[in-house]
């Protein structure tokens, strides 16, 4: 269980970080053939776009692991701590529930998207419309496997900070 | 349903839900309580708030800023301000608003430079004497430099949110008031400095201390000519720009051999988590704001606000004692995203330059991160300090006083944010 | 009844679509004694093109102004319009497309989509500006650097005329010209008149490429949803909001001489016979495009309105 769960996080860490990647080098590289080669494409702007939507969406999981979906607690820390820990336990369904049906909806929108075209590249708006369902599911399982140290505050610093010391 | 929109958006929000989800959660219980509207246009929104080429220079900064840090420069600029200004009265407090100022022409975010380059000043300002609550509160003060000078998180929030304002309009537009909250808190820590006996360092940076310092600050402070006179001198967009910044952080990375594969990975994770993390408030938001419009909410606070007063410094006094109040109790970004929407109509309908009234909008906001009970960068500092959030509070009152006075100046004189963006031409 | 009608223009009496919103909607409230309630959304308020073209399918906006680019992304075969240099003036592009062909068109949409088309005003014919040189026909394109808007028809438009394009955003397009990404653009007088395009722009020439469609569209659910005399008032008063905005952008097409000079642009008339070059160096290469991408029945069923009116 452990294991997967370290294989999903590291996954999903890939996944954002190969987006944003993705995204730069075309968006710079448009720069550099504006000014080196006269070229420039109309697609770049779109699927710039779209991939960091689905960046966000996806790394939504990440970020409640790490503690940086920000919230107001000074409710929640004025309460006794098993007060404060059931008031947690809450938000953590609420959450859950809003994602799911976020999830829902977002099937029923990418089928309703799909006979439609995007601007610039023509394909069926659809995909890109997956990035919400596909976001949604993850934070899921995310959440799924994180939600007891949710409750706990006992939140997980980034790849980035162990690096840093 | 604007009161089940309402409720339930301040309910979930004082519970401790996550900012962005009170907001999605508003909405779509609104939604599908009233049975009215397609739940559909809920995931429209989500999708649409974050679709827009401008608002992707937000992750190239936030990418451009971790790779900068990760290169190390933060400290470079921290020596240079050091060499610069450390010898005089307040002198590290000065290096505190200093760094910050410079760090700002790099760092899009308040929250970056107050974990960053001013939580370091800060165990600095303490180590040399200074009471440690002026010290925090100094910190969080300076941090809210940030989102002012150019380039700005908020700045381009605001501008993908109002038509006819530009990302690199408004950009320009925070360069006076961004120097003005500089100034404005110098001469407040040169009164605090003064009452307390802060001193500077015991003798002045020498001719070739000086030398150095600045050769080592010269790669960091040439990102900010990058990005702003890529934008002035019409090089690139401001998206573009990000991506330039992000590509010469690289370079340099690579050239100072600051990366291992490591740290360039982790550089690379935790700028799209930070990306993510506001993406999804701005995509929260946008079904929020989107539900007040339809139901014509604005239109409504318009009617009120015009029956008190028809005159425009009125109206902007108005708006600017609102959105002061709102930033109080929401956090910067949803306030931003909120707001700008409901607000804009108002102000520009009684002419007043949405340059103007987005550089007071972001400046009263970001304002509201150093108050209590909603203040995030307070926040930051409390923890890496380790301060008590009450005596924090009370230290940061003559510092907030002179943020105040700034805001004003913003609020009287238009020119204050239109003169640079209008003489490059940006205009309305 | 609700009635939430959404354009994309600034609120002030000067923009063609607020007018004739305003228009319709005292006219709607007036006929039907305020049985229908039109509350108008401008200047992109509930969203852009595109979330507004889900949102009559959606039933979350009941109406809307719009232009040809989100209309083509949801109704592919609008994009026939793109056809360059193909009316000679405004009252031939009117007769086609208040005729037959017009009609044909708005059916097979509603049927396709479920959004009613009552038919279409124009935001002015387009026209290329730039910074270099007079352009008076093709063999003048060559070597220009053109932003062209974000669809592969406009690229194809541009290059087939001998100019490079670039394709831009709307919103970034003017910070594009000031800062000199792109050296001239194509737009009508409108535009390049409101969003102060003139300002990095010396030459305009009058060559008319297309016609930038607005087209009145309603969610046919809701038009279903009337009784018979709201259905007429609403077909009424659409007709008045489309004169209005009709009569509004051809002054400004008809005085495009005058208005564009006294911005300080030079105006480079385009002759007929220059004109003709333009058509023969630009309208292969599109309609080829066009036909790739949605079959060769709507262009011809177009060419041949445009041959009948040639022949009345
Ligand atoms: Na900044
Ligand atoms: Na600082």
């Amino acid at each position: 269980m452990e294991k997967l769960e370290t294989w999903i996080v590291a996954t999903n860490r890939a996944l954002v970080a190969v987006a944003l990647a993705a995204v730069f080098t075309i968006v710079f590289a448009n720069v550099v053939g504006r000014y080196g080669f006269g070229a420039s494409f109309a697609w770049v702007e779109e699927v710039a776009r779209h991939l960091m939507i689905l960046g966000a969406f996806c790394g939504a999981g990440l970020a409640l692991r790490e503690g940086r979906l920000v919230a107001i607690t000074t409710v929640p820390d004025l309460l006794p701590e098993f007060l404060a820990r059931i008031l947690r336990w809450g938000i953590v369904i609420v959450m859950f529930g809003f994602m799911a049906t976020m999830l829902w909806l977002g099937i029923q929108f990418v089928e309703f998207g799909w006979d439609k075209e995007t601007m610039s590249t023509g394909i069926s708006r659809g995909i890109p419309y997956l990035a919400i369902p596909i976001g949604c599911a993850l934070f899921l399982i995310q959440l799924t496997f994180f939600a007891k140290r949710f409750v706990a505050q006992d939140f997980e610093y980034g790849v980035s900070d162990e690096a840093e010391g | 349903m604007a009161k089940t929109l309402i409720i339930l958006f301040f309910a979930t929000l004082f519970l401790g839900v996550p900012v962005a989800f009170t907001m999605g959660i508003a909405g779509i219980s609104a939604i599908f309580i009233d049975g009215s509207l397609n739940p559909l246009v809920a995931t429209q929104r989500m999708f649409a708030g974050i679709d827009s080429f401008p608002l992707m220079a937000v992750p190239f900064f936030i990418l451009a800023s971790e790779l900068m840090t990760a290169c190390g420069l933060t400290n470079a600029l921290l020596r240079f301000a050091n060499a610069l200004v450390g010898h005089v009265r307040g002198g590290l407090g000065h290096v505190n608003i200093l760094v910050s100022m410079l760090f700002a022409g790099i760092s899009g975010s308040a929250l970056a430079d107050a974990a960053g380059p001013s939580a370091i000043v800060m165990r600095m300002m303490r180590e040399a004497g200074y009471e440690k609550n002026y010290a925090g509160a100094l910190s969080a003060a300076t941090a809210t430099i940030g989102p002012i000078i150019p380039p700005s998180i908020l700045a381009v929030i605001f501008a993908i949110s109002t038509n006819g304002v530009t990302v690199a309009g408004l950009f320009l537009a925070g360069i006076v008031p961004g120097v003005l909250l500089g100034v404005s808190l110098a001469i407040a820590n040169h009164v605090v400095s003064t009452k307390y006996g802060y001193r500077g360092r015991e003798h002045r940076a020498t001719m070739s201390e000086l030398r150095s310092a600045t050769l080592s600050a010269i790669p960091a402070l040439i990102m900010p000519a990058i990005i702003l006179g890529g934008i002035l001198f019409g090089v690139f967009t401001p998206t573009e720009a990000g991506a330039v910044a992000s590509a010469y952080a690289l370079f340099l990375g690579f050239l100072l051999r600051a990366f291992t594969l490591r740290t360039l990975y982790a550089a690379f994770v935790r700028a799209a988590v930070v990306t993510s993390s506001v993406f999804l408030i701005v995509a929260m938001a946008s079904i929020f704001a989107w539900l007040l419009t339809y139901l014509q909410i604005p239109q409504e606070l318009a009617k009120v606000i015009t029956q008190i007063t028809d005159s425009r410094l009125g109206i902007l006094f108005i708006l600017a004692g609102f959105a002061l109040i709102c930033g109080f109790f929401i956090d910067t970004l949803p306030a931003l995203i909120i707001l700008t929407p409901i607000l804009g109509p108002i102000a520009y309908s009684a002419g007043i330059d949405p340059l103007q009234f987005g550089m007071m909008l972001v400046l009263n906001l970001t304002i509201g991160m150093i108050t209590p009970p909603v203040g995030p960068v307070l926040f930051v500092i409390a923890t890496v300090g380790q301060l008590k959030i009450e005596q924090l509070s009370k230290a940061v009152l003559p510092l907030l006083l002179a943020e105040l006075i700034v805001l004003l100046l913003v609020i009287l004189v238009p020119g204050v944010s239109t003169f640079i963006p209008n003489s490059f031409g940006f205009a309305n | 009844k609700e009635l939430k009608y959404a354009h994309f223009q600034a609120a002030d009496l000067s923009s063609p679509k607020h007018a004739a919103a305003l228009a319709f909607e005292a006219c709607v409230e007036g006929k039907t004694s305020g049985s229908i309630d039109v509350q108008i959304f401008p200047a992109s308020q509930l969203g852009g093109g595109s979330e507004i073209m889900e949102g009559l399918q959606l039933g979350t906006v009941q109406m809307a102004a719009i232009h040809d680019g989100p209309i083509s992304a949801v109704y592919k075969p609008f994009s026939v319009l793109a056809m360059p240099y193909l009316f000679d003036d405004q009252a031939m592009a009117w007769s086609v497309m208040d005729g037959e062909f017009g009609d044909a068109l708005a059916e097979d949409m509603l049927a396709q989509t479920g959004i009613r088309n009552f038919g279409v005003a124009d935001n002015g014919v387009r026209n290329f500006t730039n910074n270099v040189k007079p352009v008076a026909e093709p063999a003048d394109m060559e070597g220009l650097k053109m932003r062209v808007m974000t669809a592969p028809v406009w690229v194809t438009l541009v290059e087939s005329l001998g100019a490079s394009a670039t394709p831009v955003p709307w919103p970034e397009l003017p910070g594009a010209l000031q800062q000199g990404v792109v050296d001239g653009q194509e737009n009508g007088v409108t535009n390049i008149v409101n969003a102060s395009l003139y300002q990095h722009q010396k030459y305009v020439s009058l060559d008319g490429h297309v016609f930038s469609w607005h087209a009145y569209l309603m969610s046919d659910a809701f038009f279903q949803s009337l009784n018979d005399d709201e259905k007429s008032a609403v077909e009424q008063c659409v007709e008045i909001s489309k004169t209005i905005h009709r009569g509004m952008t051809a002054a400004q097409d008809a005085n495009a001489t005058a208005i564009l000079s006294e911005k300080g642009m030079e105006v480079v008339p385009v002759s007929p016979e220059q004109k003709a070059m333009f058509r023969a160096a630009a309208q292969p290469a599109v309609r080829e495009y066009i036909v790739g991408e949605i079959g060769a029945d709507w262009p011809d069923r177009l060419d041949a309105a445009v041959e009948a009116y040639k022949a009345q």
